[in-house]
């Protein structure tokens, strides 16, 4: 209804568009025009590519090849801007020369790139929050499956982490600038083209233009409720004037295992029985040597190939991409096969008053899921036991030990199940600008997201989980869709040294979320696999499954900005968005986020122009108010859910049972966000940087607090009550220390600390009451917490009774703290912190002549890990039955038992090179390819630290972070070949 | 310039206000929102029957079904070898007798009681605010108020001093109640909803068993016990009671022991209360007592497809109290351990699963119990082919016929001065009949002592959630056995759950705690 609406409207707003410019286009046609070509060289005579040339002060004409050549139409007497980045910008008046060549100069000066700030482009002297902006240039290279491994170690403050290892088709935890809630959602909000919460897996790497991070709240608060984990703002390519060509890359890679967990081999193992359980050796022998580990992975290979073509003149231009990749795991069945195509062509109509532009992303992937738990399975397995055994028909062949508690033959598991997923997600966007009027635009645009998956999975008959279900299939599939709408106008006017621009804009979005899944069980053969759920027996049994479920929610704002500025000395920036989302409680469905920042260019005060060493110094002030909305549908009303059921008259009937209180109240997590930072540039920029320090205070905290009952219906409220309160620096340093014909260094270093703290989290008045939070739950067998958040105190505590050595009887001894003779929960000390106290990261690159070279090193330090496997394994407990680790023999006389202690809180400081690439673009005669490069990148090659475990990087998300997985994933290193084309 | 800048400002602020449809009402698809249901005698029904649901959660491992169980000399769950069962000391604890409110097992049996009190009172609210009218609606006005009483005799046997709350719309933080005071609510509460209420079970209500029977059981379980909870001797009454069950139509003892507990037990004319359970219609919360039991080597005895958990075994001296030719000795699987077809089950290539009537020890992690250590709980029959997160269908047995006999027994003892005279041991020797078929084992004047009737009473209502107040009642409880010290009196109330008194700064925590 709405979006039909929208339709009719825009109709009539075109219809008054064509009949206000078909009047303004008739004195344009006279004048006489002439085709210009050229070649643009710097200083060294080498071509330059990706010059934009432009007619001043109007739109692009063309762009220069990578041989530095370039066609455009012009008329004598007009100015042609050349610009690109790294060279000074350069104006010419055409006056008939043909060819026309020139010269460019080199310059440091970053100023002048643009910076993408969220609905609209600002230059990066004119930004007056922290905004970090990457090209390209500024990526992580190598075997790359998702946008935001592109970022990691590349921004300050943006923490990326990869909590299921080298699963191919695991996620990411992305945290910024430290964790600002309890309960709500951590990550970021994307946009991607302008699409609000566009989705990261239809964005391909290799058509990534630009990455810009909105990392304070002055800056992000414009996306109001969504704006609190901060905004990353993702700019795909698109066709440019004067730019045909067809690029093509593909590259091949391989993984090999750096670390994985080091178990008893078979010798060891019956070694360690005989020192051990003397005169029980035959009882846990079985007969074989298996290396469990080599049993279930295999040497993966990932391939890659992307096409993509692009062309266009002043008024028309597009750009057409598609790539395949397939991603293996370390683990057999772990696999990701992906494609994804995207069109986007842009169109000028009404002497390029309107400007039209479309773009369409679709991505097609299918997964193959690998189940976690067969690793831990293969380390903890008799490595003495033998992978099959012919006899036992039951198990189908496989070598079946029902024995020791939760013990499942790894390769059965890993043959004996199938478990698939397929997604597709479409993207399509269309946005209209009308020029009204010099510096004045309106613009109409309309997005839908459309996510469909179907996960599939068959464990059959021999699956070693549940032998005598006969097979177990489930199907569940999903569909998701989110609509956008938005309507801006924006302004632009120069009056003499007064720049001011402003947006003012209306946003709906609105989005659904359905699912189905159904299971069954008891089939006659195993050939359907999931394909004929139907056939099993389980259903006419009654012992099938079968659910669904539907969401939908709201988001509706009205956002304006106004950026000013003083002769590009004194700048100001003001914004606001008044926002409302379906999800808040009844009485506070609407809140406003206002951000206001300030900043002063010392530089081109008097006092500094004869300073010619400091090329640009300026300091930024900014504050801004987010929210976070990303808590889930439905959480302030009283549901009512189909409960357990009860036998009445003969039948078992459903109940209806509260599933929560109502909480009319329920709002939005606030935050409260300043910064002050400083840019500065040495040298012509040649050395540049900027340091931020901010604090962010999130108030009204949500929290699922404990409720008498009764009076309350259900136990427990979700409602706001706490503040948590975040607080570093980040200091970003890029610099380029030669740069000579042949050889060019440009380098950067990055330095962030967070500090976290939870200022409160009761509210006693109002009978919500927290004394800690006990957090991170530790399972099988041991059944405790690990993580203690109290008032005051920072986020990320290990809480631990503190180890003080092993007895001469072989027991730990624990740090009785209160000397009330006993150990207790109430010895429990801090013993560690998951957060990390800095991190650093520190990237280069070389070019020498053909050759370029670019690594990447990251470093953290002062982040803790409880290592869970030495928690369960490095003991003599559950030798027999299971392996445990070779470190366990260290201590041979150890005869404590699996538990938490301060013991195996690891400092799990690191420095990782993470990337080390090395390419060569050959000079080539041929006129067919204008480029090419090869390349060879090794990723995750070196890993330095203390810690014991697989990878000190473990997820980070959460209110218990730092627990390393217990189902784990190797880690490994990734060696690339690629080529790059362009033809 | 002007103009044009009016019309479209014009154009931009209509197309934003038309949009501006600012509605940010929730659709809900897959849940039903509270003000919009109970509008007829149908969905009225599914309203109560919550209680029933919320009754399930007595066997729940981490609340209700572990208060009357794991602390009593009947049960003990081991630390065993290759590190299992240790989770935190939980089960240490509880067979230590050193509660502690921070005891899941604590805050979960409380929830129990007092979310079910919660729902009870909202049920009630709900009934009385309903426009729905029907004939059986006082009857069920009596039902909920029975099913009420029944949490709090809950709460008052565990908790003893807690809150009584009986108006849905009262939204103040209650005050706490003395143990005595609760009894004499739940005491009047069942006495006055009594008439109202079914004589017995039938077809119709089978499942909501609130009726005459189970309320008389009720209360005379609250007279036997009054001396405890109330500090006044109520025998007269509780016998009254329990003839009250007894002249029930319809009930008697079932002639085989067992068949009280069979996957099918609602067909039992002994039963009085009891919690129904089905595999496949009572997901979420389920019996288990395979699971808690049995070593996964014994799915093949039972032909299980679940994986089980070896944890719970009977205790040494408790089993030892069984003579060889009782038969209600087969409520313990013990000795070598075969599958169904015979062949015997193998721990390893050397040894065979061997459930032995000795435990190593309670808690040793350089010798602990063995996987096979401890007799294993046989006496609900398990049904083949249970999967993984599969519900027992045997319906959890609350109150049975038998137990009236025995109550009535042993009202008529302690009011003797704890001798027993011939009505009593008649009654007793009823079901000490059926548990070894013939007369030879019966009970003389002389030979029922207290000391005989309480280990009676454990045999007969073995793993029944009985012992822990029997224990009690007859000064046991706080007595040392297998692992576990001498207790003080105050450890004959658990504490109340720190997350509780967190909450309400009325309620004040009981003695020694």
């Amino acid at each position: 209804m709405i979006i039909l609406q929208n339709l009719k409207l825009l109709r009539q707003l075109k219809t008054l568009c064509l009949i206000g410019c078909l009047t303004m286009l008739l004195p344009a046609i006279s004048m006489a025009q002439t085709a210009v070509s050229g070649t643009l060289t710097d200083a060294n005579g080498k071509p330059v590519p990706d010059v934009t040339i432009s007619r001043k002060g109007g739109s692009a004409l063309g762009t220069t090849d990578a041989k530095g050549h370039y066609n455009v139409v012009v008329k004598t007497g007009e100015t042609l801007v050349f610009s690109s980045t790294g060279y000074q910008t350069k104006e010419i008046v055409y006056s008939g020369q043909n060819p026309l060549n020139d010269q460019l100069v080199v310059s440091f000066n970053k100023m002048d790139e643009v910076v993408v700030v969220g609905y609209g482009t600002a230059t990066k002297k004119e930004v007056t929050s922290a905004i970090t902006s990457l090209k390209p240039s500024d990526f992580n290279k190598g075997s790359i499956g998702n946008p935001v491994q592109l970022l990691q170690g590349r921004v300050s403050g943006l923490n990326i982490a990869r909590p299921g290892g080298g699963d191919v088709n695991g996620s990411f935890d992305i945290q910024l600038r430290g964790l600002t809630t309890l309960s709500g959602g951590q990550g970021p909000l994307f946009v991607i083209d302008g699409v609000l919460g566009g989705d990261l897996n239809s964005v391909s790497t290799d058509e990534i233009e630009s990455i810009d991070v909105l990392k304070d709240g002055s800056a992000a608060a414009i996306y109001g409720t969504r704006g609190t984990n901060g905004v990353i703002i993702i700019t795909t390519k698109k066709g440019r004037a004067g730019q045909h060509g067809l690029e093509f890359a593909t590259y091949t890679s391989i993984q090999q295992v750096a670390k994985k967990l080091r178990n008893l081999n078979a010798a060891e193992f019956r070694q360690a029985i005989h020192d051990h359980y003397p005169g029980r050796e035959s009882e846990f022998d079985g007969g074989a040597s298996t290396d469990w580990f080599k049993e279930i992975t295999q040497t993966p290979l990932d391939q890659y190939y992307d096409m993509a073509m692009t062309g266009g003149a002043e008024n028309f231009n597009y750009r057409a991409a598609v790539n395949y990749r397939e991603a293996q795991g370390i683990v057999q069945d772990n696999r990701n096969r992906r494609m994804q195509a995207k069109i986007a062509a842009t169109q000028k109509e009404f002497n390029n008053k309107l400007t039209i532009n479309y773009n369409l992303m679709y991505a097609e992937t299918r997964r193959d899921y690998t189940d976690q738990e067969v690793l831990q399975q293969a380390f903890r397995r008799n490595p003495t036991e033998p992978v099959y055994d012919s006899t036992n028909k039951l198990a189908g062949g496989y070598y079946r030990n029902t024995g020791p508690f939760q013990y499942y033959n790894p390769v059965a598991m890993i043959k004996e199940e199938v478990n698939q997923g397929k997604q597709q997600t479409f993207t399509g966007s269309a946005r209209l600008t009308y020029a009204v009027a010099k510096g004045w635009n309106v613009s109409a645009f309309g997005s839908l997201i459309r996510d469909q998956y179907k996960n599939t999975l068959y464990q059959s008959r021999y699956y070693p989980i549940g032998i005598g279900n006969n097979g177990t299939a489930i199907i569940g599939t999903g569909q998701t869709n989110s609509k956008l709408m938005e309507l801006s106008s924006d302004y632009r006017k120069k009056f003499g040294r007064h720049d001011i621009q402003a947006i003012a804009g209306y946003s709906y979005q609105y989005g659904t979320n359905e699912t189905f899944g159904a299971t069954n069980a008891g089939f006659d053969v195993d050939i359907y696999q999931y394909n004929n759920i139907g056939a099993g027996n389980a259903l006419s049994l009654g012992q099938a499954s079968m659910s669904s479920y539907k969401e939908s929610n709201t988001l509706i704002a009205f956002f304006g900005r106004v950026i000013y500025n003083f002769d590009e000395k004194y700048l100001a920036q003001v914004s606001l968005r008044h926002e409302g989302s379906s999800r808040f409680g009844a009485n506070h469905k609407w809140g406003d986020f206002p951000a206001v920042s300030l900043g002063w260019r010392i530089k081109k005060e008097n006092f500094l122009a004869g300073v010619n060493w400091l090329s640009d110094l300026k300091l930024r002030a900014g504050f801004g108010v987010t929210g976070n909305q990303d808590i889930g549908n439905y959480r302030s009303l009283q549901l009512l859910a189909v409960g357990g059921r009860f036998y009445y008259n003969g039948q078992w009937l459903n109940t209806y049972p509260p599933a929560s209180n109502p909480n009319p109240d329920l709002r939005w997590e606030k935050k409260e966000e300043y910064n002050i930072g400083t840019d500065f540039g040495f040298l012509n920029g040649r050395l540049s940087g900027s340091i931020d320090y901010y604090v962010r205070n999130t108030k009204d905290l949500l929290w699922t607090y404990t409720v008498p009952v009764p009076p309350n219906l259900y136990n427990s409220l979700y409602t706001n009550v706490g503040t948590i309160r975040n607080s570093g620096i980040e200091v970003t340093l890029n610099a380029t220390p030669v740069k000579t014909r042949d050889l060019t260094w440009n380098t950067s270093l990055l330095y962030s600390r967070n500090r976290n703290k939870l200022v409160s989290f009761s509210d006693n008045d109002a009978g919500f009451k927290l004394t800690d939070l006990k957090q991170g739950y530790i399972g099988a067998d041991v059944q405790t917490w690990t993580h203690q958040i109290v008032e005051g105190g920072a986020l990320g505590n290990f809480v631990a009774l503190v180890f003080n050595g092993i007895d001469t009887a072989g027991y730990p001894i624990y740090v009785d703290q209160n000397k009330d003779g006993k150990i207790d929960e109430s010895d429990r000390r801090i013993v560690g912190n998951a957060y990390p106290k800095f991190q650093m990261s520190f990237s280069n690159s070389f070019t020498y002549k053909n050759f370029d070279l670019a690594f990447n090193l990251r470093a953290s330090y002062g982040n803790d890990v409880l290592n869970i496997h030495r928690l369960y394994y490095e003991n003599f407990g559950y030798l027999g039955g299971k392996n445990i680790l070779l470190s366990a023999l260290d201590n041979p006389n150890y005869k404590g038992k699996a538990e938490y202690s301060s013991r195996f809180v690891e400092d799990a400081s690191y420095i990782k090179l993470d990337n080390l690439s090395i390419g060569y673009t050959p000079n080539l005669k041929t006129k067919v390819i204008k480029k090419l490069r090869v390349y060879a990148t090794g990723q995750q090659l070196i890993t330095i630290t203390g810690y014991k475990g697989v990878d000190p990087e473990v997820g980070l998300a959460g209110l218990s972070p730092g627990i390393d997985a217990y189902n784990y994933y190797p880690r490994t290193r990734t060696y690339t070949l690629g080529l790059n084309v362009t033809f | 310039m002007k103009k044009s800048i009016i019309k479209y400002g014009i154009l931009l602020f209509s197309l934003a206000t038309t949009f501006s449809c600012t509605k940010l009402d929730e659709e809900v698809y897959s849940s039903v929102a509270a003000d919009n249901f109970f509008r007829n005698e149908a969905e009225v029904m599914t309203n109560v029957g919550r209680i029933y649901a919320q009754m399930r959660k007595i066997t729940s491992r981490f609340g209700a079904g572990s208060l009357d169980l794991v602390g009593t000399d009947e049960c003990i769950i081991p630390f065993r070898e290759t590190n299992l069962w240790y989770d935190n000391g939980l089960w240490i604890a509880l067979h230590q007798h050193k509660f502690d409110p921070n005891l899941s097992v604590m805050s979960g049996g409380y929830s129990f009681c007092f979310d079910g009190i919660s729902m009870c009172n909202q049920i009630l609210y709900q009934l009385e605010n309903s426009p729905v009218d029907f004939p059986t609606k006082p009857k069920i006005f009596a039902e909920v108020k029975i099913a009420r009483a029944f949490f709090y005799y809950r709460a008052l046997d565990w908790f003893g001093n807690v809150p009584i709350s009986t108006d849905f719309t009262d939204v103040t933080l209650p005050q706490q109640s003395t143990r005595a005071q609760v009894w004499d609510f739940v005491v009047g509460e069942i006495t006055a909803n009594i008439a109202a209420l079914d004589d017995a079970p039938s077809t119709n209500n089978y499942g909501r068993t609130c009726t005459k029977a189970m309320a008389n059981m009720m209360l005379s379980k609250l007279y036997l016990n009054a001396e405890k909870w109330r500090g006044v001797s109520k025998y007269d009454e509780a016998i009254a009671a329990a003839d009250a069950v007894i002249a029930t139509p319809g009930y008697q003892l079932s002639d085989d022991y067992f068949a009280n507990f069979t996957p099918t037990n609602e067909g039992s004319k002994e039963n009085i209360f009891v919690v129904p359970y089905d595999k496949t219609k009572t997901p979420g919360n389920i019996l288990q007592i395979h699971c808690w039991t049995l070593h996964t080597l014994s799915q093949q005895t039972f032909g299980l497809i679940a994986f089980t958990w070896d944890g719970y075994a009977g205790m040494e001296d408790f089993y030892n109290s069984y003579a060889s030719t009782d038969k209600r000795i087969n409520s313990w699987l013990v000795g070598p351990q075969y599958s169904a077809g015979g062949a015997p089950l193998m721990l390893n290539s050397t040894r065979q699963l061997t459930y032995r009537n000795h435990i190593n020890a309670l808690y040793n992690p350089t010798a602990p119990a063995l996987l096979d250590d401890g007799v294993r709980f046989k006496k609900y029959g398990y049904e083949s082919g249970l999967k993984d997160n599969e519900s027992m269908s045997n319906d959890w047995v609350v109150f049975r016929y038998a137990d009236a006999l025995m109550t009535k027994a042993e009202a008529i003892m302690r009011k003797n001065g704890g001798i027993a005279n011939q009505t009593a041991v008649d009654l007793v020797n009823q079901v000490r009949f059926r548990a070894f078929g013939d007369h030879t084992h019966d009970y003389t004047i002389a030979t029922l002592t207290m000391d005989e009737l309480l280990a009676e009473l454990g045999r007969e209502f073995a793993w029944e959630y009985h012992r822990r107040q029997d224990l009690i009642r007859f000064g046991k409880w706080n007595t040392p056995w297998f692992e576990k010290a001498a207790g003080t009196v105050n450890d004959e109330l658990y504490p109340l759950p720190t997350a509780v008194l967190n909450v309400n700064p009325n309620l004040h925590q009981n003695p020694g705690y």
